[in-house]
Protein backbone atom coordinates (compact mmCIF):
# COMPACT_ATOMS: atom_id res chain seq x y z
CA UNK A 1 0.00 0.00 0.00
CA UNK A 2 1.59 3.27 -0.83
CA UNK A 3 2.54 6.27 1.25
CA UNK A 4 -0.17 8.31 0.79
CA UNK A 5 -2.82 5.73 1.19
CA UNK A 6 -1.78 5.19 4.27
CA UNK A 7 -1.77 8.50 5.32
CA UNK A 8 -5.36 8.97 4.10
CA UNK A 9 -6.30 6.10 6.36
CA UNK A 10 -4.96 7.11 8.88
CA UNK A 11 -6.58 11.36 8.54
CA UNK A 12 -9.86 9.33 7.71
CA UNK A 13 -9.39 7.52 11.07
CA UNK A 14 -8.61 10.39 13.53
CA UNK A 15 -11.62 12.45 11.92
CA UNK A 16 -13.93 9.94 12.91
CA UNK A 17 -12.72 9.04 15.91
CA UNK A 18 -14.06 11.28 19.22
CA UNK A 19 -17.04 12.10 17.25
CA UNK A 20 -20.59 12.27 19.02
CA UNK A 21 -21.92 9.76 16.65
CA UNK A 22 -20.91 6.66 14.75
CA UNK A 23 -18.92 6.83 11.24
CA UNK A 24 -19.09 3.88 9.23
CA UNK A 25 -16.82 4.80 5.62
CA UNK A 26 -14.99 3.16 2.74
CA UNK A 27 -12.66 4.47 0.42
CA UNK A 28 -11.77 2.58 -3.11
CA UNK A 29 -9.16 3.71 -5.10
CA UNK A 30 -9.75 3.31 -8.90
CA UNK A 31 -9.02 0.85 -10.91
CA UNK A 32 -6.54 -0.30 -8.15
CA UNK A 33 -8.19 -2.69 -5.73
CA UNK A 34 -6.64 -0.45 -2.44
CA UNK A 35 -9.70 -1.03 0.01
CA UNK A 36 -10.04 1.34 3.26
CA UNK A 37 -12.70 1.89 6.03
CA UNK A 38 -14.10 1.23 9.16
CA UNK A 39 -17.33 -0.28 10.04
CA UNK A 40 -18.29 -0.37 6.65
CA UNK A 41 -20.46 -3.37 6.77
CA UNK A 42 -22.84 -1.79 9.45
CA UNK A 43 -26.15 -1.53 7.86
CA UNK A 44 -27.72 1.76 7.88
CA UNK A 45 -30.74 3.42 6.55
CA UNK A 46 -29.73 5.03 2.86
CA UNK A 47 -32.02 7.53 2.79
CA UNK A 48 -31.38 9.52 -0.33
CA UNK A 49 -27.86 8.21 -0.88
CA UNK A 50 -29.78 5.12 -2.62
CA UNK A 51 -30.71 6.76 -5.58
CA UNK A 52 -27.35 6.76 -6.67
CA UNK A 53 -28.62 2.79 -7.37
CA UNK A 54 -32.51 3.67 -8.23
CA UNK A 55 -30.60 6.26 -11.33
CA UNK A 56 -28.25 3.49 -12.63
CA UNK A 57 -31.14 1.28 -12.56
CA UNK A 58 -32.98 3.33 -14.54
CA UNK A 59 -30.47 4.14 -17.38
CA UNK A 60 -30.32 0.59 -17.04
CA UNK A 61 -33.58 0.39 -18.87
CA UNK A 62 -32.50 3.05 -21.27
CA UNK A 63 -29.93 1.43 -22.35
CA UNK A 64 -32.05 -1.25 -23.28
CA UNK A 65 -33.91 0.98 -25.29
CA UNK A 66 -37.08 0.40 -22.80
CA UNK A 67 -37.29 4.18 -21.66
CA UNK A 68 -35.64 7.24 -23.71
CA UNK A 69 -34.81 10.16 -21.71
CA UNK A 70 -36.60 12.31 -23.28
CA UNK A 71 -40.14 10.53 -22.28
CA UNK A 72 -42.54 13.03 -20.46
CA UNK A 73 -44.42 12.68 -17.42
CA UNK A 74 -46.85 15.29 -15.65
CA UNK A 75 -46.31 16.40 -12.00
CA UNK A 76 -49.99 15.73 -10.37
CA UNK A 77 -50.89 17.20 -6.76
CA UNK A 78 -50.97 13.68 -5.10
CA UNK A 79 -47.57 13.20 -5.70
CA UNK A 80 -46.43 16.10 -2.99
CA UNK A 81 -48.07 14.24 -0.50
CA UNK A 82 -45.50 13.13 2.47
CA UNK A 83 -42.69 14.99 0.33
CA UNK A 84 -40.50 16.48 2.68
CA UNK A 85 -37.01 16.88 -0.25
CA UNK A 86 -36.92 18.62 -3.31
CA UNK A 87 -38.05 21.75 -4.81
CA UNK A 88 -40.85 20.51 -6.88
CA UNK A 89 -43.45 20.10 -4.32
CA UNK A 90 -43.67 24.06 -4.02
CA UNK A 91 -44.77 24.37 -7.20
CA UNK A 92 -48.03 24.19 -9.02
CA UNK A 93 -49.43 20.58 -10.28
CA UNK A 94 -48.93 20.09 -13.94
CA UNK A 95 -45.62 20.49 -14.84
CA UNK A 96 -44.62 18.56 -17.30
CA UNK A 97 -40.56 16.88 -17.04
CA UNK A 98 -38.62 14.73 -19.32
CA UNK A 99 -37.38 10.97 -17.84
CA UNK A 100 -33.34 13.22 -18.41
CA UNK A 101 -35.40 16.25 -16.29
CA UNK A 102 -36.30 14.16 -13.64
CA UNK A 103 -33.29 12.19 -12.63
CA UNK A 104 -31.20 15.12 -12.47
CA UNK A 105 -33.68 17.02 -9.96
CA UNK A 106 -33.56 13.40 -8.31
CA UNK A 107 -30.38 13.44 -7.94
CA UNK A 108 -29.84 17.87 -7.54
CA UNK A 109 -32.18 18.52 -5.16
CA UNK A 110 -32.94 15.00 -4.21
CA UNK A 111 -36.76 16.12 -5.31
CA UNK A 112 -38.93 13.18 -4.35
CA UNK A 113 -41.54 14.01 -6.60
CA UNK A 114 -39.34 13.67 -9.88
CA UNK A 115 -38.02 10.01 -7.78
CA UNK A 116 -41.75 9.25 -8.03
CA UNK A 117 -41.76 9.88 -11.49
CA UNK A 118 -38.40 8.10 -12.08
CA UNK A 119 -40.10 4.84 -10.59
CA UNK A 120 -43.44 5.72 -12.81
CA UNK A 121 -41.62 5.03 -15.74
CA UNK A 122 -39.42 2.24 -14.10
CA UNK A 123 -43.09 0.34 -13.63
CA UNK A 124 -44.12 1.77 -17.30
CA UNK A 125 -42.03 -1.23 -18.49
CA UNK A 126 -41.35 -3.31 -15.50
CA UNK A 127 -44.29 -4.95 -13.22
CA UNK A 128 -42.72 -4.11 -9.83
CA UNK A 129 -40.19 -0.90 -10.26
CA UNK A 130 -38.66 -1.45 -6.82
CA UNK A 131 -37.69 -4.99 -7.23
CA UNK A 132 -36.17 -3.72 -10.82
CA UNK A 133 -33.98 -1.52 -8.42
CA UNK A 134 -33.67 -4.77 -6.13
CA UNK A 135 -32.90 -7.05 -8.72
CA UNK A 136 -30.15 -4.50 -10.55
CA UNK A 137 -28.55 -3.94 -6.83
CA UNK A 138 -28.44 -7.51 -6.45
CA UNK A 139 -26.70 -8.35 -10.23
CA UNK A 140 -23.83 -4.98 -9.34
CA UNK A 141 -22.88 -6.90 -5.93
CA UNK A 142 -24.69 -4.76 -3.32
CA UNK A 143 -25.51 -7.71 -1.42
CA UNK A 144 -26.52 -5.73 1.89
CA UNK A 145 -28.90 -3.16 -0.04
CA UNK A 146 -32.89 -3.61 -0.11
CA UNK A 147 -34.85 -0.98 -1.29
CA UNK A 148 -37.79 -1.12 0.84
CA UNK A 149 -39.78 2.09 -0.50
CA UNK A 150 -40.23 4.73 -3.63
CA UNK A 151 -39.52 7.59 -0.86
CA UNK A 152 -39.24 8.13 2.71
CA UNK A 153 -41.98 9.78 4.71
CA UNK A 154 -39.54 11.46 6.86
CA UNK A 155 -42.18 13.69 8.32
CA UNK A 156 -43.22 10.47 9.82
CA UNK A 157 -40.54 9.47 11.40
CA UNK A 158 -39.36 10.08 14.70
CA UNK A 159 -35.14 10.26 15.73
CA UNK A 160 -34.97 7.00 17.41
CA UNK A 161 -37.06 5.28 14.17
CA UNK A 162 -36.93 1.67 13.28
CA UNK A 163 -35.08 0.56 9.85
CA UNK A 164 -37.57 -1.79 9.27
CA UNK A 165 -39.18 -0.45 6.53
CA UNK A 166 -36.67 1.89 5.39
CA UNK A 167 -34.18 1.58 2.29
CA UNK A 168 -31.27 -0.47 3.95
CA UNK A 169 -27.05 -0.34 3.13
CA UNK A 170 -23.84 -0.34 3.95
CA UNK A 171 -20.84 2.03 3.40
CA UNK A 172 -18.95 -0.73 1.43
CA UNK A 173 -21.91 -1.84 -1.40
CA UNK A 174 -22.22 2.21 -2.05
CA UNK A 175 -18.61 2.31 -2.66
CA UNK A 176 -18.47 -0.36 -4.73
CA UNK A 177 -20.87 0.87 -6.82
CA UNK A 178 -19.30 4.36 -7.17
CA UNK A 179 -15.88 2.25 -7.84
CA UNK A 180 -17.44 0.52 -10.60
CA UNK A 181 -19.50 3.68 -11.81
CA UNK A 182 -16.12 5.45 -11.94
CA UNK A 183 -14.41 2.59 -13.55
CA UNK A 184 -17.71 2.25 -16.56
CA UNK A 185 -16.67 6.37 -17.15
CA UNK A 186 -13.46 5.44 -18.99
CA UNK A 187 -13.75 1.86 -20.07
CA UNK A 188 -16.75 0.53 -22.13
CA UNK A 189 -16.33 -3.10 -20.85
CA UNK A 190 -16.60 -1.49 -17.25
CA UNK A 191 -20.13 0.36 -18.21
CA UNK A 192 -21.19 -3.64 -19.83
CA UNK A 193 -20.99 -4.42 -16.57
CA UNK A 194 -23.46 -2.08 -15.21
CA UNK A 195 -25.46 -2.96 -18.18
CA UNK A 196 -24.74 0.71 -19.24
CA UNK A 197 -22.99 2.16 -21.61
CA UNK A 198 -20.17 5.08 -20.96
CA UNK A 199 -21.90 7.43 -22.24
CA UNK A 200 -24.57 6.80 -19.63
CA UNK A 201 -22.35 6.54 -17.20
CA UNK A 202 -20.95 9.71 -17.69
CA UNK A 203 -24.28 11.20 -17.85
CA UNK A 204 -25.04 9.34 -14.22
CA UNK A 205 -21.44 11.15 -13.36
CA UNK A 206 -22.52 14.53 -14.18
CA UNK A 207 -25.98 14.45 -12.52
CA UNK A 208 -24.50 13.39 -9.70
CA UNK A 209 -21.86 16.51 -10.01
CA UNK A 210 -24.97 19.21 -10.08
CA UNK A 211 -25.82 18.16 -6.55
CA UNK A 212 -27.11 21.32 -4.95
CA UNK A 213 -25.80 21.14 -1.85
CA UNK A 214 -22.13 19.63 -2.35
CA UNK A 215 -20.49 18.32 0.97
CA UNK A 216 -17.38 16.29 0.24
CA UNK A 217 -16.60 18.79 -2.12
CA UNK A 218 -17.69 21.70 -0.60
CA UNK A 219 -14.02 22.92 -0.06
CA UNK A 220 -12.12 21.03 -2.49
CA UNK A 221 -10.40 22.99 -4.80
CA UNK A 222 -8.10 21.10 -7.14
CA UNK A 223 -10.55 17.66 -7.21
CA UNK A 224 -14.46 17.86 -7.61
CA UNK A 225 -16.80 15.55 -6.35
CA UNK A 226 -19.50 13.85 -8.25
CA UNK A 227 -21.93 13.23 -5.20
CA UNK A 228 -25.24 12.44 -3.36
CA UNK A 229 -26.35 13.04 -0.06
CA UNK A 230 -28.82 11.55 2.57
CA UNK A 231 -30.39 12.75 5.31
CA UNK A 232 -32.67 11.26 7.95
CA UNK A 233 -34.01 11.84 11.47
CA UNK A 234 -30.74 11.09 13.26
CA UNK A 235 -28.35 10.15 9.93
CA UNK A 236 -26.89 11.87 7.28
CA UNK A 237 -24.36 10.55 4.71
CA UNK A 238 -22.39 11.55 1.68
CA UNK A 239 -21.53 9.42 -1.25
CA UNK A 240 -19.19 10.48 -3.81
CA UNK A 241 -16.56 9.83 -6.72
CA UNK A 242 -13.66 11.83 -6.19
CA UNK A 243 -13.21 13.01 -10.03
CA UNK A 244 -9.25 14.86 -11.08
CA UNK A 245 -9.72 18.43 -12.97
CA UNK A 246 -9.60 16.14 -16.08
CA UNK A 247 -12.47 14.41 -15.14
CA UNK A 248 -10.84 11.25 -14.39
CA UNK A 249 -11.73 8.99 -11.45
CA UNK A 250 -9.88 8.49 -8.87
CA UNK A 251 -11.62 7.08 -5.83
CA UNK A 252 -15.31 6.20 -4.64
CA UNK A 253 -15.82 7.45 -1.39
CA UNK A 254 -19.33 6.42 1.19
CA UNK A 255 -19.91 7.93 4.68
CA UNK A 256 -23.00 6.97 7.05
CA UNK A 257 -23.12 8.90 10.02
CA UNK A 258 -25.79 7.75 12.93
CA UNK A 259 -27.04 8.65 15.78
CA UNK A 260 -26.34 12.09 15.43
CA UNK A 261 -27.63 14.15 18.32
CA UNK A 262 -29.91 16.86 17.56
CA UNK A 263 -27.61 19.24 18.78
CA UNK A 264 -23.92 19.11 21.20
CA UNK A 265 -23.61 19.88 24.33
CA UNK A 266 -22.15 23.45 23.24
CA UNK A 267 -25.51 24.15 21.68
CA UNK A 268 -24.28 23.77 18.44
CA UNK A 269 -26.48 21.84 16.21
CA UNK A 270 -25.26 18.00 15.85
CA UNK A 271 -25.77 18.26 12.10
CA UNK A 272 -23.67 21.56 11.50
CA UNK A 273 -20.58 18.75 12.85
CA UNK A 274 -21.19 16.53 10.49
CA UNK A 275 -21.52 18.58 7.75
CA UNK A 276 -17.84 19.85 9.10
CA UNK A 277 -16.38 16.33 8.58
CA UNK A 278 -17.71 15.08 4.99
CA UNK A 279 -15.92 18.52 4.21
CA UNK A 280 -12.67 17.33 6.06
CA UNK A 281 -13.05 14.11 4.69
CA UNK A 282 -13.01 15.51 1.32
CA UNK A 283 -10.26 17.66 1.97
CA UNK A 284 -8.57 14.23 3.12
CA UNK A 285 -9.43 13.11 0.08
CA UNK A 286 -8.02 16.10 -1.79
CA UNK A 287 -4.62 15.95 -0.27
CA UNK A 288 -3.88 11.97 -0.68
CA UNK A 289 -4.43 12.73 -5.02
CA UNK A 290 -2.25 15.52 -4.67
CA UNK A 291 0.03 13.09 -3.47
CA UNK A 292 0.06 9.88 -6.03
CA UNK B 1 -9.35 22.89 7.85
CA UNK B 2 -12.44 23.92 7.25
CA UNK B 3 -14.02 26.54 10.08
CA UNK B 4 -16.08 26.11 12.61
CA UNK B 5 -19.38 27.34 13.87
CA UNK B 6 -19.32 29.52 16.97
CA UNK B 7 -21.26 29.65 20.22
CA UNK B 8 -21.07 33.66 21.08
CA UNK B 9 -23.34 36.09 22.84
CA UNK B 10 -24.56 38.57 19.99
CA UNK B 11 -22.31 41.74 20.97
CA UNK B 12 -19.26 39.26 20.78
CA UNK B 13 -20.04 38.85 17.08
CA UNK B 14 -18.96 42.30 16.69
CA UNK B 15 -15.13 41.22 17.78
CA UNK B 16 -15.37 37.96 16.63
CA UNK B 17 -16.41 38.57 12.89
CA UNK B 18 -14.29 41.83 12.34
CA UNK B 19 -14.87 42.00 8.85
CA UNK B 20 -19.08 41.08 9.05
CA UNK B 21 -21.13 43.97 8.21
CA UNK B 22 -24.68 43.39 10.14
CA UNK B 23 -27.86 44.76 11.83
CA UNK B 24 -29.92 42.74 14.02
CA UNK B 25 -33.28 44.51 14.79
CA UNK B 26 -36.51 43.44 16.42
CA UNK B 27 -39.89 45.24 16.90
CA UNK B 28 -40.04 47.03 20.30
CA UNK B 29 -36.69 46.13 21.05
CA UNK B 30 -34.74 47.64 24.40
CA UNK B 31 -32.49 49.33 21.51
CA UNK B 32 -34.94 51.14 19.49
CA UNK B 33 -35.40 54.80 19.96
CA UNK B 34 -39.33 55.15 20.03
CA UNK B 35 -39.01 58.39 17.36
CA UNK B 36 -40.60 58.12 14.10
CA UNK B 37 -37.00 57.09 12.35
CA UNK B 38 -36.56 54.42 14.63
CA UNK B 39 -34.81 51.65 12.93
CA UNK B 40 -35.13 49.15 15.57
CA UNK B 41 -31.75 48.03 15.51
CA UNK B 42 -30.34 45.26 18.49
CA UNK B 43 -26.74 45.07 17.51
CA UNK B 44 -25.27 45.53 14.47
CA UNK B 45 -22.23 46.02 13.04
CA UNK B 46 -20.93 48.53 9.67
CA UNK B 47 -24.46 48.44 9.19
CA UNK B 48 -24.17 51.16 6.73
CA UNK B 49 -21.35 50.40 4.99
CA UNK B 50 -22.26 50.03 1.43
CA UNK B 51 -21.94 46.88 -0.27
CA UNK B 52 -23.43 44.59 -3.44
CA UNK B 53 -26.29 43.28 -3.11
CA UNK B 54 -24.47 39.88 -3.21
CA UNK B 55 -27.45 37.56 -3.16
CA UNK B 56 -30.59 39.61 -1.92
CA UNK B 57 -31.89 41.37 -4.99
CA UNK B 58 -33.66 38.61 -5.85
CA UNK B 59 -35.83 39.88 -2.53
CA UNK B 60 -36.16 42.63 -4.20
CA UNK B 61 -37.06 41.81 -7.79
CA UNK B 62 -39.37 39.47 -5.61
CA UNK B 63 -41.34 42.47 -3.88
CA UNK B 64 -41.11 44.09 -7.29
CA UNK B 65 -43.49 41.52 -9.12
CA UNK B 66 -45.68 40.94 -5.88
CA UNK B 67 -46.25 44.59 -5.42
CA UNK B 68 -46.88 44.55 -9.51
CA UNK B 69 -49.43 41.76 -9.17
CA UNK B 70 -51.54 44.08 -6.78
CA UNK B 71 -52.85 46.46 -10.04
CA UNK B 72 -52.21 43.60 -12.31
CA UNK B 73 -54.94 40.48 -11.51
CA UNK B 74 -53.72 37.29 -12.62
CA UNK B 75 -50.13 38.49 -13.59
CA UNK B 76 -47.71 36.05 -10.78
CA UNK B 77 -50.75 33.03 -12.44
CA UNK B 78 -49.22 33.64 -16.12
CA UNK B 79 -47.63 31.27 -17.47
CA UNK B 80 -43.80 31.78 -18.49
CA UNK B 81 -41.52 29.37 -20.18
CA UNK B 82 -37.81 28.58 -19.24
CA UNK B 83 -35.93 28.35 -22.49
CA UNK B 84 -32.71 26.59 -23.32
CA UNK B 85 -31.33 29.90 -23.63
CA UNK B 86 -32.15 31.22 -20.19
CA UNK B 87 -30.61 27.70 -18.72
CA UNK B 88 -27.52 28.83 -20.74
CA UNK B 89 -27.09 31.97 -19.33
CA UNK B 90 -27.84 30.57 -15.85
CA UNK B 91 -24.74 30.71 -13.33
CA UNK B 92 -27.07 30.00 -10.57
CA UNK B 93 -30.12 27.23 -9.32
CA UNK B 94 -31.07 24.05 -10.57
CA UNK B 95 -32.97 24.18 -13.90
CA UNK B 96 -29.77 25.13 -15.74
CA UNK B 97 -29.29 21.70 -15.10
CA UNK B 98 -32.19 20.53 -16.65
CA UNK B 99 -32.44 20.54 -20.80
CA UNK B 100 -36.60 20.40 -22.44
CA UNK B 101 -38.43 23.41 -22.10
CA UNK B 102 -40.60 24.22 -19.03
CA UNK B 103 -43.43 26.10 -18.60
CA UNK B 104 -44.43 27.44 -14.79
CA UNK B 105 -46.21 30.32 -13.46
CA UNK B 106 -44.61 33.28 -12.49
CA UNK B 107 -45.39 32.89 -9.03
CA UNK B 108 -43.73 29.75 -9.07
CA UNK B 109 -40.63 31.08 -11.28
CA UNK B 110 -40.36 33.96 -8.37
CA UNK B 111 -40.73 31.29 -5.45
CA UNK B 112 -37.89 29.22 -7.13
CA UNK B 113 -35.92 32.04 -7.61
CA UNK B 114 -35.87 33.03 -3.96
CA UNK B 115 -35.65 29.49 -2.87
CA UNK B 116 -32.91 28.22 -4.93
CA UNK B 117 -31.85 31.48 -6.62
CA UNK B 118 -32.63 30.56 -9.62
CA UNK B 119 -31.01 32.45 -12.82
CA UNK B 120 -32.85 30.22 -15.43
CA UNK B 121 -35.70 31.82 -13.65
CA UNK B 122 -34.89 35.27 -13.54
CA UNK B 123 -33.92 35.23 -16.94
CA UNK B 124 -37.41 34.29 -17.98
CA UNK B 125 -38.99 36.96 -15.38
CA UNK B 126 -36.72 39.52 -16.99
CA UNK B 127 -38.09 38.99 -20.85
CA UNK B 128 -41.88 38.26 -19.30
CA UNK B 129 -41.47 41.56 -17.96
CA UNK B 130 -40.20 43.03 -21.06
CA UNK B 131 -43.00 41.94 -23.13
CA UNK B 132 -45.70 42.66 -20.38
CA UNK B 133 -43.97 46.12 -21.33
CA UNK B 134 -42.84 46.80 -17.68
CA UNK B 135 -40.17 48.28 -16.84
CA UNK B 136 -38.45 46.22 -13.94
CA UNK B 137 -36.44 48.87 -13.16
CA UNK B 138 -37.70 51.64 -12.50
CA UNK B 139 -40.72 50.02 -10.84
CA UNK B 140 -38.04 48.47 -8.54
CA UNK B 141 -36.51 52.37 -7.93
CA UNK B 142 -39.54 53.41 -7.27
CA UNK B 143 -40.96 51.64 -4.94
CA UNK B 144 -37.87 51.15 -2.87
CA UNK B 145 -38.07 54.84 -2.66
CA UNK B 146 -41.64 54.69 -1.55
CA UNK B 147 -40.14 52.27 1.08
CA UNK B 148 -37.68 55.15 2.23
CA UNK B 149 -34.73 52.24 1.14
CA UNK B 150 -32.54 55.59 0.59
CA UNK B 151 -29.43 53.50 1.09
CA UNK B 152 -29.96 51.11 -1.59
CA UNK B 153 -28.91 51.96 -5.10
CA UNK B 154 -30.17 49.87 -8.22
CA UNK B 155 -28.32 50.24 -11.10
CA UNK B 156 -29.07 47.88 -13.55
CA UNK B 157 -30.81 44.32 -14.20
CA UNK B 158 -29.18 41.17 -15.02
CA UNK B 159 -29.62 40.59 -18.77
CA UNK B 160 -26.90 37.68 -20.73
CA UNK B 161 -26.58 36.05 -17.65
CA UNK B 162 -27.78 35.67 -14.42
CA UNK B 163 -26.49 34.68 -10.35
CA UNK B 164 -30.11 34.53 -9.36
CA UNK B 165 -30.84 38.26 -8.57
CA UNK B 166 -32.69 40.05 -11.23
CA UNK B 167 -31.52 43.05 -10.02
CA UNK B 168 -27.97 44.87 -9.74
CA UNK B 169 -26.77 47.19 -7.41
CA UNK B 170 -25.57 48.13 -3.36
CA UNK B 171 -27.52 48.66 -0.72
CA UNK B 172 -26.35 48.21 3.44
CA UNK B 173 -27.37 46.17 6.17
CA UNK B 174 -29.49 48.65 7.72
CA UNK B 175 -31.22 49.26 4.59
CA UNK B 176 -31.76 45.45 4.78
CA UNK B 177 -33.28 45.35 8.42
CA UNK B 178 -35.21 48.02 6.98
CA UNK B 179 -36.89 46.35 4.15
CA UNK B 180 -37.21 42.99 5.98
CA UNK B 181 -39.01 45.34 8.80
CA UNK B 182 -41.10 46.59 6.62
CA UNK B 183 -42.07 43.19 5.41
CA UNK B 184 -42.98 42.24 8.92
CA UNK B 185 -45.14 39.58 9.48
CA UNK B 186 -47.97 38.74 6.39
CA UNK B 187 -50.29 40.40 9.05
CA UNK B 188 -48.38 43.56 10.06
CA UNK B 189 -45.78 45.45 8.92
CA UNK B 190 -42.96 46.86 11.57
CA UNK B 191 -42.22 49.84 12.94
CA UNK B 192 -44.29 53.18 11.98
CA UNK B 193 -45.63 52.54 8.27
CA UNK B 194 -46.88 54.97 6.26
CA UNK B 195 -50.59 54.94 5.77
CA UNK B 196 -51.58 53.20 3.78
CA UNK B 197 -48.53 50.87 3.88
CA UNK B 198 -46.06 51.16 0.60
CA UNK B 199 -46.46 47.07 1.01
CA UNK B 200 -50.05 45.90 1.31
CA UNK B 201 -50.81 42.84 3.36
CA UNK B 202 -51.47 40.54 0.41
CA UNK B 203 -47.62 41.64 -0.77
CA UNK B 204 -46.23 40.72 2.37
CA UNK B 205 -48.20 37.43 2.59
CA UNK B 206 -46.53 36.11 -1.06
CA UNK B 207 -43.42 37.35 -0.21
CA UNK B 208 -43.10 35.69 3.15
CA UNK B 209 -44.51 32.13 1.83
CA UNK B 210 -41.51 32.28 -1.04
CA UNK B 211 -39.41 33.45 2.23
CA UNK B 212 -40.25 30.33 3.96
CA UNK B 213 -39.74 27.74 1.42
CA UNK B 214 -36.27 28.21 1.05
CA UNK B 215 -34.68 24.71 0.04
CA UNK B 216 -31.02 23.92 2.45
CA UNK B 217 -30.19 27.86 2.91
CA UNK B 218 -26.61 28.12 3.18
CA UNK B 219 -26.19 31.26 5.45
CA UNK B 220 -27.57 32.77 8.17
CA UNK B 221 -29.99 30.01 8.36
CA UNK B 222 -27.40 27.32 7.94
CA UNK B 223 -27.41 26.61 11.62
CA UNK B 224 -30.14 26.85 13.30
CA UNK B 225 -31.51 24.34 15.49
CA UNK B 226 -33.40 21.53 14.18
CA UNK B 227 -32.34 17.49 12.62
CA UNK B 228 -33.63 15.72 9.30
CA UNK B 229 -36.02 18.43 7.74
CA UNK B 230 -37.32 19.81 10.61
CA UNK B 231 -36.14 23.39 11.57
CA UNK B 232 -37.11 25.76 14.09
CA UNK B 233 -39.53 28.43 12.50
CA UNK B 234 -37.46 31.03 9.74
CA UNK B 235 -37.81 32.82 6.63
CA UNK B 236 -34.64 33.84 4.47
CA UNK B 237 -33.30 33.53 0.92
CA UNK B 238 -31.41 31.35 -0.93
CA UNK B 239 -27.68 33.26 -0.47
CA UNK B 240 -24.96 33.41 -2.97
CA UNK B 241 -22.50 30.49 -0.47
CA UNK B 242 -22.09 28.07 -2.60
CA UNK B 243 -21.57 30.23 -5.72
CA UNK B 244 -18.49 31.81 -7.57
CA UNK B 245 -20.30 34.89 -7.49
CA UNK B 246 -20.13 35.56 -3.77
CA UNK B 247 -15.92 35.49 -4.03
CA UNK B 248 -15.63 37.94 -5.83
CA UNK B 249 -18.67 40.60 -4.48
CA UNK B 250 -19.22 38.46 -1.07
CA UNK B 251 -22.19 36.85 0.22
CA UNK B 252 -25.22 38.36 1.82
CA UNK B 253 -27.99 36.62 3.65
CA UNK B 254 -31.33 37.59 5.33
CA UNK B 255 -33.24 35.55 8.03
CA UNK B 256 -36.64 36.41 10.08
CA UNK B 257 -37.07 34.63 13.48
CA UNK B 258 -40.44 34.70 15.85
CA UNK B 259 -38.99 35.47 19.33
CA UNK B 260 -40.83 33.93 22.11
CA UNK B 261 -43.40 36.44 22.14
CA UNK B 262 -44.43 35.78 18.46
CA UNK B 263 -42.69 38.97 17.16
CA UNK B 264 -40.54 38.51 14.59
CA UNK B 265 -36.58 39.26 15.21
CA UNK B 266 -34.46 40.11 11.77
CA UNK B 267 -30.81 39.89 10.98
CA UNK B 268 -29.67 41.46 7.53
CA UNK B 269 -25.69 40.60 7.08
CA UNK B 270 -22.59 40.79 4.53
CA UNK B 271 -19.40 38.93 4.60
CA UNK B 272 -17.39 40.71 2.06
CA UNK B 273 -14.76 39.18 -0.39
CA UNK B 274 -11.66 37.67 0.78
CA UNK B 275 -12.37 37.97 4.50
CA UNK B 276 -9.80 36.65 6.44
CA UNK B 277 -9.62 33.00 6.70
CA UNK B 278 -12.77 32.74 4.66
CA UNK B 279 -11.87 30.29 2.14
CA UNK B 280 -14.80 27.72 1.33
CA UNK B 281 -18.62 27.47 0.84
CA UNK B 282 -18.13 26.31 4.13
CA UNK B 283 -16.10 28.57 6.32
CA UNK B 284 -18.77 31.89 4.42
CA UNK B 285 -21.85 29.16 6.19
CA UNK B 286 -19.74 29.17 9.46
CA UNK B 287 -19.44 32.74 9.86
CA UNK B 288 -22.99 33.40 9.01
CA UNK B 289 -24.50 30.61 10.48
CA UNK B 290 -22.74 31.41 13.90
CA UNK B 291 -24.19 34.81 13.42
CA UNK B 292 -27.82 33.37 12.68
CA UNK B 293 -27.66 30.68 15.62
CA UNK B 294 -26.63 33.74 17.74
CA UNK B 295 -29.18 35.58 16.92
CA UNK B 296 -31.98 32.43 17.56
CA UNK B 297 -30.60 32.44 20.88
CA UNK B 298 -31.07 35.69 21.22
CA UNK B 299 -35.10 35.57 20.74
CA UNK B 300 -34.96 33.03 23.31
CA UNK B 301 -33.36 35.15 26.31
Amino acid sequence: MEQSWQHLEAAVTRLAADQPFALSWEIRAIGTGEVIGQDSTRAVASFSTRKVSVLLACLALVETGELSLEDRSIITEEMKDGVQAGIMRSLSAGISLSLRDSLLQMMSTSDNICTQLVFAAIGSVRPDPLQWVNDYCAWMGLHATLHREIFPRTGDLTWSHSLDTLTTTTARDQSHLLEQLGRGCIDEGAAAQLLLSKELCEFARDAMLGLFTPALGVACTQIRFAEKNGRGLRSLSQVGLALATSGAPLAAVAAYAENIPTALPSGVPGRVAVFDLFAELGLAVEEWARGR
Amino acid sequence: MVAELKMLRLEECVSAYPELRFAVGAAGSAGETGSAGSTGVVTASHADEPHDLAGTGKLLLGLTLAHLGEGDEGLLERPITVTAEHRAGARTGTLRLMTGELTLSVDDAVNLVLSTGDGACVLALLDFAAAEGVDLLAEAQSLIASLGLHAVQLSGLERDESWGEGLIGTTTPAATLHLLRALGTADHPEGRPAEPPVVSSETRHRVHAWMGKVFEPAGLASALPGFGPKRVPHQTLSGWELTAAGAQRGYSSALSLPNQGGEWVHVAAHLPPSSAGVLSPRDVSAVLGTLGLTAYHWTRD
